[in-house]
């Protein structure tokens, strides 16, 4: 009761001191928006990561032409359809190794409609090597690849685009110059862990691809499938001194391809976060603790230009204690008030990030409750020294005019 | 009710210099009473009066209220004693400036929150003319009526005794005046009122009046007592205490 009552004294003299007090929410209010998001990015990065090893398959390799760094490097040649072929009879716990080359920004156009889509060119084991399914239609058989003919799968997003309501089945559509069949619908997957399109994409048989389309010898990729996920570690260093044997490579030469492991893709995610992370940390710790050395001063100000207001609540019956209260009142509040509008900044922030970056940070209370707290504690860490001292003073020394 | 006995406080300046501001004072105060405090600038009266309402502590001596022996209480006790006992007036009136008249008057009532008063903020304002200027600021007050506030605000505790430092000393005449039928008004309705006041005149409306120099209590018209050898205008004073006793 006499607690809330002092509270509500340090609301009066916070309002009628309405500057300082902005300037003693700020730093808490920065540090706090800088805490919530570092919490959400991290907790956002480590969720991604998550999804972004479950979508590629715990039991999966990726071999890119280049160094590794997804997207596939697509002005080095080395990796071919044989390399697929000697990798897939390499290991009896290799399961399938399906080649693909894609290309980015094709023209798609059909009665007038145009779209720009990645092209993939498969052979039949891309289906079971990428979990697609074909919804409607059927999917590239070895027929297609044998004989180069010009056919192709559409994705759903594809479809709504250049056709709309009609029935894309047994249509033809232009890519580049040449007109494609298209015999099958793939079923609609949403977007990526890294937050592309799926459904963006046209898939044809890999031969057309490499003759008719791009005109290269080499594949951009090679997707290779386990039977079970141990031993995956030493099945990836013998495909490398396999692909390195077969591309003539000799050390000191790096490898002309990268090999990407579901443990190279949360190495990649944590990596990428972990700096951020760094970043943002620093700043919160910088933010609270310089916003803590801000209220203090303006705390310790407020102490001795309010002498005469503390030796009048002391002559009408405040004790010591009343007074340390209220003075740290005054502080917990400012910098708790700047705690909550810092949450509200973080939140904002997080909203600009989810549209304008790839980061998808995700909300979680604890962040709020680790903005909001914190805050508060520099309020009481930093108040207490100025609220001693306002207490410490003898009635008649405040008093004296 | 108020018993000083051989009190001293010395004050020590910036430059180490030490002032006996007060010397073995004894006074005692009955329930009732009206002293008025004179002397000289400096004379120790403002750290007498500081003394008696618990604003200040001796450095030795003894002070009881009632039974209480004061000397020996802790900060709890005497925050109490400051806000139960004791009501002050000031000459610079020490309003809060943040706050309206009406919350200036029940700033006492924050400290003790158990504590209902027999009259409400409003109702101490009327009884001193300022009933429609509650949700006022301090500073749009003339100075005879922030005065009125901070008696107000005095009296919201109930407090046995009040204490005023030249209450008037920032006053005109006519608000001088006004001021003073109020505290006369306060003691004829049984509350001890001891005021600080250099003013003879003033000091004259007073049952009992104390005179002090250097620290010292030099005359005290309850005893007729003329302590110092300096007497002839001191003993004109306590004539004049006499008289008006
Ligand atoms: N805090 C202090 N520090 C040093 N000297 C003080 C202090 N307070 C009062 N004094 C000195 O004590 C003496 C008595 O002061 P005071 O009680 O205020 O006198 P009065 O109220 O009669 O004018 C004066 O000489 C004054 O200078
Ligand atoms: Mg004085």
């Amino acid at each position: 009761m006499k607690l809330f009552k002092m509270i509500n004294q340090a609301f009066l003299s916070l309002g009628t001191h309405k500057g300082k007090t902005i300037l003693m929410m700020l730093g808490p209010a920065i540090g706090a928006a800088a805490l919530i998001l570092v919490l959400s990015v991290v907790e956002g990065s480590s969720r991604g990561m998550q999804s972004r090893v479950k979508s590629f398959g715990h039991a999966n390799f990726m071999i890119l032409a280049g160094d590794g760094m997804p997207p596939a490097d697509l002005s080095i040649t080395t990796l071919t359809v044989e390399d697929a072929k000697a990798i897939e009879e390499s290991h009896p716990h290799i399961k399938v190794a399906s080649p693909g080359l894609q290309r980015r920004g094709i023209s798609v156009e059909f009665e007038g409609s145009y779209t720009n889509v990645p092209v993939f060119g498969v052979t039949p084991t891309w289906q079971p090597a990428w979990n697609w399914k074909v919804s409607r239609g059927r999917s590239i058989e070895q027929e297609d690849l044998t004989q180069m003919r010009r056919v192709c799968l559409i994705g759903q997003t594809v479809k709504e685009e250049i056709f709309g309501d009609e029935d894309p089945l047994g249509k033809t559509v232009r890519l580049g110059k040449s007109g494609f069949t298209v015999v099958g619908e793939l079923a609609r997957r949403g977007s990526s862990p890294s937050g592309g399109n799926m459904d963006n994409r046209l898939v044809i048989p890999l031969t057309t691809m490499m003759r008719r389309v791009a005109n290269v010898q080499h594949v951009s990729h090679i997707r290779v499938v386990l039977k079970e996920a141990s031993k995956m570690q030493e099945i990836a260093e013998d495909l490398r001194k396999l692909l390195r044997r077969r591309h003539n490579i000799q050390p000191p030469q790096e490898d002309d391809f990268g090999i990407i492991t579901p443990k190279t893709i949360s190495k990649m995610t944590v990596e990428i976060s972990s700096t951020l992370k760094t970043l943002l940390i620093v700043t919160a710790v910088v933010c609270l603790l310089g916003g803590g050395v801000v209220v203090m001063a303006i705390m310790l100000m407020s102490v001795s230009e309010r002498t005469n207001e503390i030796g009048i609540r002391r002559a009408v019956g405040a004790t010591r204690r009343d007074i340390l209260i209220q003075f740290l009142s005054e502080a917990v509040v400012s910098t708790t008030a700047g705690g909550v509008v810092g949450f509200a900044i973080g939140m904002g922030a997080m909203g600009a990030m989810l549209k304008l970056s790839k980061m998808q940070p995700v909300f979680t209370p604890w962040a709020i409750l680790w903005g909001v707290v914190t805050s508060m504690l520099i309020g009481v860490l930093f108040g207490l020294l100025p609220a001693y001292r306002a207490a410490r003073l003898q009635p008649v020394d405040a008093l004296r005019d | 009710m108020i018993h000083l006995n051989k009190i001293n406080k010395t004050y020590y300046t910036k430059l180490q210099e030490s002032v006996k501001a007060a010397e073995d004072v004894s006074l005692t105060i009955e329930e009732g009473d009206f002293v008025a405090l004179t002397g000289a600038s400096g004379s120790g009266k403002s750290t007498l009066l500081n003394l008696i309402g618990c604003l200040d502590m001796p450095d030795s001596g003894e002070y009881r209220i009632g039974d209480a022996e004061v000397t020996s209480m802790d900060d709890e006790a005497l925050s109490l004693l400051r806000a139960e006992t004791f009501g002050f007036v000031f000459q610079s009136f020490h309003l809060l400036e943040g706050l309206s008249v009406e919350e200036n008057v029940a700033l006492p009532l924050v400290y003790r929150p158990e504590f209902r008063p027999p009259r409400s903020a409003m109702d101490i304002l009327k009884s001193v003319g300022l009933q429609d200027r509650g949700d006022h600021l301090p500073n749009e007050l003339s100075g005879g009526q922030k005065q009125r506030v901070a008696i107000a605000r005095a009296l919201i505790g109930d407090p046995k005794v009040i204490l005023a430092d030249e209450p008037t000393g920032n006053l005109d005449s006519k608000a001088t005046d006004e001021i003073l039928q109020i505290l006369e008004k306060l003691n004829k309705s049984g509350r001890t009122l001891v005021m600080v006041t250099h003013d003879d005149e003033m000091a004259a409306r007073a049952g009992r009046v104390v005179r002090m120099e250097d620290g010292r209590i030099i005359q005290d018209s309850a005893k007729n007592t003329v302590e110092k050898k300096e007497g002839d205008e001191v003993a004109d004073g306590g004539a004049k205490g006499k008289e008006d006793a």
